[in-house]
């Protein structure tokens, strides 16, 4: 480790700007982002799967509040939903005195509520339209053999589904990770907040924003060949032998 | 000999859509062996008949009855449903189905349809299914094709391949819908002999279908549907051979 911030040292020797230090402000910003990021979309993919099954009900009072909820959270930039819920939530009488500010206090957790809350709402629709798609014949087969319904939801539809959804799923991924870059505005030092410290200390926007755009190209680059890895996998029922 | 129970029997079935009536009382015995097959126009209900014997439509009326075992239904406001909806699962499994489009789950290899219910419904240790899978898909001419999905086969290796899924259940009766209809012509006579070689083994069969030529060299009893009545029943020899409406007659005449 040492050996590399030497290194880095030594080629970064001529700017003033990419300093052992400022690299410091990005690569914690990094781990900032891929932990908001990370950690929004394995709480969101577990809330959204059985959000996804219940808005297929046929049950009014089951579908309906699950469609308002991803409609709202559709339907209102998640700048707005932040702020809602960062600077929103202090006005709640007694909530300072309560186990909820402590973890309300810090503003990662907020992001966190907001991110989880705004992917659950997309991943729930794309699953939901992925489980609607299923081929009726193949249900029907499910329900012939002899299949519960639970069986079949586990057996047929979900693996079916999962699997149909892949490719919009890696979009709302990419599309998680940009969009927590708006984490900056709450004072989280995310890989934005870090560039935008660098800005302003250097007043250098080419530099401090061009450098973050190429942590985040490769970011993007990473999930695109995670995708494209599991569609080979997972997908090869529907290519046809060549 | 043993009085065993029939394998299936059905009471004078009735089943409505809407106000439109599409089986106005229809009565089917299957005995051990038989192979019964449907015949008549689109439209004249041999289909939903074949698709309410596993419930797969809801009849409005009627008994069924599976290996000695009757359907218990209850009324409830959006009509009759069954009562017991285990029996239902217990009694499909003894009904296997073979449908037209094959219906395949296509996300998994052809082996792992053929044993996917026996080892998630029937709760079969996986390497006696996967055995008895391998040897059915043999059997049917698909061993080769076990480790290939549904969309990269043919529709006739396909159906085949959902033939050998329903043996997999070693089903009382099985059901054949339209199993020949969204086949090439060329592709017929494979699935065809792989259903004249179960015929033969004594498997019990209701089969819908439009191959005459299967009807009458392989069924025990032919039903000539028309507007959800049975028109004419009877050996094969006798209606076909000698069909007595007119209307069977001119179903029969050769159409071109």
């Amino acid at each position: 480790m040492e050996q590399l911030s030497a290194w880095f040292t030594q080629q970064l020797a001529d700017n003033s700007i990419f300093t052992a230090r400022t690299l410091g402000y990005y690569g914690e910003g990094l781990v900032t982002t891929v932990q908001l990021v990370f950690l929004s979309l394995v709480i969101g993919l577990m809330i959204a799967v059985p959000l996804s099954i219940a808005r297929g009900s046929k049950r009014k009072w089951i579908k309906m509040p699950i469609f308002f909820f991803t409609y709202v959270f559709r339907g209102t930039p998640l700048l707005i939903q932040l702020y809602i819920i960062y600077y929103g939530v202090v006005f709640i009488d007694g909530i300072q005195d309560t186990w909820l500010w402590v973890i309300l206090e810090e503003p990662f957790y907020p992001a966190l509520i907001a991110f989880t809350l705004n992917t659950v709402a997309y991943t729930t629709e794309i699953f939901h339209g992925a489980i609607k798609a299923t081929s009726k014949g193949e249900i029907e087969a499910a329900r012939a053999y002899g299949m519960s319904k639970s069986l079949m939801m586990r057996r047929i539809i979900l693996p079916s589904a999962f699997r149909r959804a892949l490719p919009a799923y890696g979009n709302e991924v990419i599309f998680m990770l940009h969009a927590s870059a708006i984490a900056s505005v709450v004072t989280i030092m995310d890989l934005t907040g870090a560039a935008r410290l660098v800005y302003a200390r250097f007043y250098a926007p080419f530099d401090a924003f061009l450098f973050v755009a190429a942590l985040y190209l490769c970011l993007t680059f990473a999930i695109l060949y995670l995708f494209r890895y599991l569609e080979k996998r997972m997908l090869v029922h529907l290519r046809p032998l060549n | 000999m043993v009085d065993t129970p029939l394998p299936l029997e059905v009471r004078n079935l009735k089943k409505r859509f809407g106000d439109n009536e599409v089986l106005k009382g229809l009565s089917l015995q299957a005995h051990q062996g038989d192979v019964i097959t449907l015949i008549g126009a689109s439209g004249s209900g041999k289909s939903t008949f074949l698709r309410c014997m596993n419930l797969l439509e809801q009849p409005n009326e009627g008994e069924l009855i599976v290996h000695g075992e009757t359907i218990r239904f209850k009324e409830t406001r959006q009509g009759r449903e069954p009562a017991d909806w285990q029996q239902v699962v217990n009694m499909r499994a003894k009904l296997s189905m073979v449908f037209q489009n094959f219906n395949l789950w296509a996300h998994m290899t052809l082996l792992e349809n053929v044993i996917e219910a026996p080892v998630h419904v029937l709760k079969k240790p996986r390497k006696e299914a996967v055995e008895h899978g391998r040897a059915l898909l043999e059997r049917v001419g698909l061993l080769d094709r076990a480790d290939y999905y549904p969309a990269q086969m043919s529709g006739g290796q396909q159906q085949r391949g959902a033939i050998a899924r329903a043996l997999a259940m070693d089903p009382e009766v099985m059901l054949f819908d339209e199993p020949t209809s969204a086949l090439d012509p060329e592709l017929v006579g494979d699935v065809l002999k792989v259903m004249r070689d179960l015929a033969k083994e004594g498997r019990t069969m209701i089969v819908v279908t439009h191959e005459m030529a299967f009807a009458k060299d392989v069924s025990s009893q032919v039903m000539y549907l028309h507007q959800g009545m049975v028109e004419e029943a009877g050996p094969p020899a006798e209606v076909l051979g000698n069909p007595r409406s007119e209307r069977l007659k001119q179903f029969l005449a050769p159409k071109h």
